[in-house]
């Protein structure tokens, strides 16, 4: 059997789904992880949507991503929801960051990180689809079900937690910021004038 | 010091992201489980009338269900080949040849750049250090190419001919006419996605083992890379060292040995999104107070030069 290949009797009962995951799958995968706080815990969650989605697949009509995303939000705030009732579950455990981004003294985003972490299932993941999905509140309302006025209540708490471990961190700590030259900036610098 | 903690949330999020990457051995999991469940529910319903050859069937499938189900991490086949390697590299650049790279170079000339590569919108950005000097970013967007220049608080915009010489699909290169020695001290060319998977498919690479650097798994991948013939600055083989991390299998860092016409240089690489934020770090930014220049000397075209110019300032 050729490595990566699916089962023969799946290939047609699931057909295209192996094409649009090789398109898609890893934007799916990143949104897991995020929800879910780290790679395992992320690839868990888009695997049991998977399932589900699989379950249906011939109900799925048109828009097998649309599908699969809601079924990710949801699970998300499921699960984190059953975690936060059993706190001995180390949520930050698979996020730890390479020896290298250690070594560059990233703590204040490694705590925000934490703090992210921390936050309540839906709180969470309104973040979550808000700065890194960069959907609206009115599109994060329609994706997790929930009214727009949840949606800004929930990101409004949530900016304010992570803004309490900001605001404690001390000046002159580190950090990498995205770089930026100083000085204005322009699309592109007109080209010198004629008479060269 | 205040921060921004929108931006710094949105950057952090992206930051974790990019390092994450599809792969099929997660759909694997997700159909084994499937056809378990298939399987318990049919035998639920129809558990007195299965035969006994459909017994045995649904013990075999349930076993090879049991063996590739569960974490997709652990679904890798236990011994893992070259073939087996190259292949998932191969897969995940197709996957990531949509992202923006960053490549952070040291070159054994005394050079270091890092380059923001954009192939999905024919973008392009390195700044360079040169050894002593101080930094010169280049800006490419299709054949337009803006170049400021630190020491002088110049900055140049020209319409060139950004053109490949007979390469493989993927690199870019171009040439900026009156720094070709620049050119030539960065060793020729900028890795793309693509052009990463066409060494693989061109050259001829072994697995030289596995390691863990600062905690993150990595296969080591050795060989020889055939490369683009660069003229003016030579090309042929080049011993190429490639290390993936195990999990994404994208290129983390690589070192590419030294000859005659290119320096050694050693690279790091970063997968990012290609968002309006990550898309933006490629647009030029000129500083205040900079003037406006033409790097043309008088007398020049922009006709690409022809094989066989000198590399040589």
């Amino acid at each position: 059997m050729p490595e990566g290949a699916p089962l023969v009797s799946d290939a047609h009962q699931f057909a295209g789904l192996e094409g649009f995951l090789a398109d898609r799958g890893t934007a799916l995968l990143r949104t897991a992880v995020l929800l879910a706080g780290g790679r395992e815990a992320g690839e868990d969650l888009l695997q049991l949507a998977l399932e589900r989605a699989l379950r249906r697949w011939h109900r799925v009509d048109g828009d097998p991503e649309a599908y699969l995303r809601r079924t990710l939000y949801h699970l998300a705030v499921d699960r984190w929801r059953w975690r936060m009732r059993h706190p001995e579950v180390d949520l930050m455990a698979d996020v730890a960051d390479s020896g290298r981004d250690l070594a560059e003294q990233v703590d204040l985003r490694q705590a925000l990180a934490q703090a992210l972490a921390l936050l309540p299932a839906r709180q969470r993941a309104v973040l979550v689809l808000r700065y890194f999905e960069e959907l609206t509140e009115a599109e994060i309302a329609t994706a997790l079900g929930c009214s727009a006025g949840a949606v800004k209540s929930a990101a409004a708490r949530g900016l304010q937690r992570l803004r309490v471990v900001v605001a404690s961190w001390e000046p002159g700590a580190s950090f990498v910021g995205t770089g930026s030259a100083s000085g204005p900036s322009a699309p592109w610098p007109s080209a010198p004038s004629a008479g060269r | 010091m205040t921060f921004d903690v929108e931006e710094l949330l949105a950057a952090e999020l992206d930051r974790r992201a990019s390092k994450v990457t599809w792969h099929p051995a997660l759909l694997d999991g997700a159909l084994a489980r499937h056809r378990q469940q298939n399987l318990r529910r049919r035998a639920a319903v129809g558990a007195a009338t299965i035969s006994l050859a459909a017994a045995v069937l649904a013990v075999a499938v349930a076993v090879a269900a049991a063996i590739s189900s569960g974490r997709a991490a652990s679904s890798r086949p236990s011994v893992q080949t070259l073939a087996y390697v190259v292949n998932r590299v191969r897969s995940a650049l197709g996957a990531a040849g949509a992202e923006i790279l960053e490549v952070h170079s040291r070159l054994s000339n005394g050079w270091s750049y890092t380059a923001w590569v954009d192939p999905a919108a024919g973008n392009l950005r390195i700044d360079t250090n040169p050894p002593g000097g101080s930094p010169v970013r280049y800006y490419a967007s299709g054949s337009q190419v803006a170049i400021v220049k630190y020491e002088t608080k110049t900055y140049s915009s020209e319409q060139v001919d950004v053109y490949a010489l007979g390469q493989p699909p993927g690199w870019i290169l171009f040439s900026l006419l009156g720094v070709s020695a620049t050119w030539g001290d960065l060793g020729g060319s900028i890795p793309s996605a693509a052009a990463i998977r066409h060494q693989l498919d061109v050259g001829k690479f072994r697995l030289a083992g596995a390691e863990t650097v600062n905690g993150q798994r990595l296969l080591h991948l050795r060989g020889v890379g055939k490369l683009p013939e660069l003229r003016p600055v030579g090309g042929g083989y080049r011993a190429i060292d490639m290390w993936v991390d195990a999990a994404t299998f994208l290129p983390v860092t690589s070192v590419t040995g030294g000859g005659p016409y290119a320096p050694r240089i050693e690279s790091t690489f970063t997968w990012l999104r290609a968002t309006p934020r990550n898309r933006a770090v490629l647009a030029p930014e000129v500083p205040t107070g900079f003037q406006s220049v033409s790097i043309l000397p008088p007398g020049l075209t922009t006709q690409a030069p022809t094989p066989g110019d000198s590399a040589s300032p």
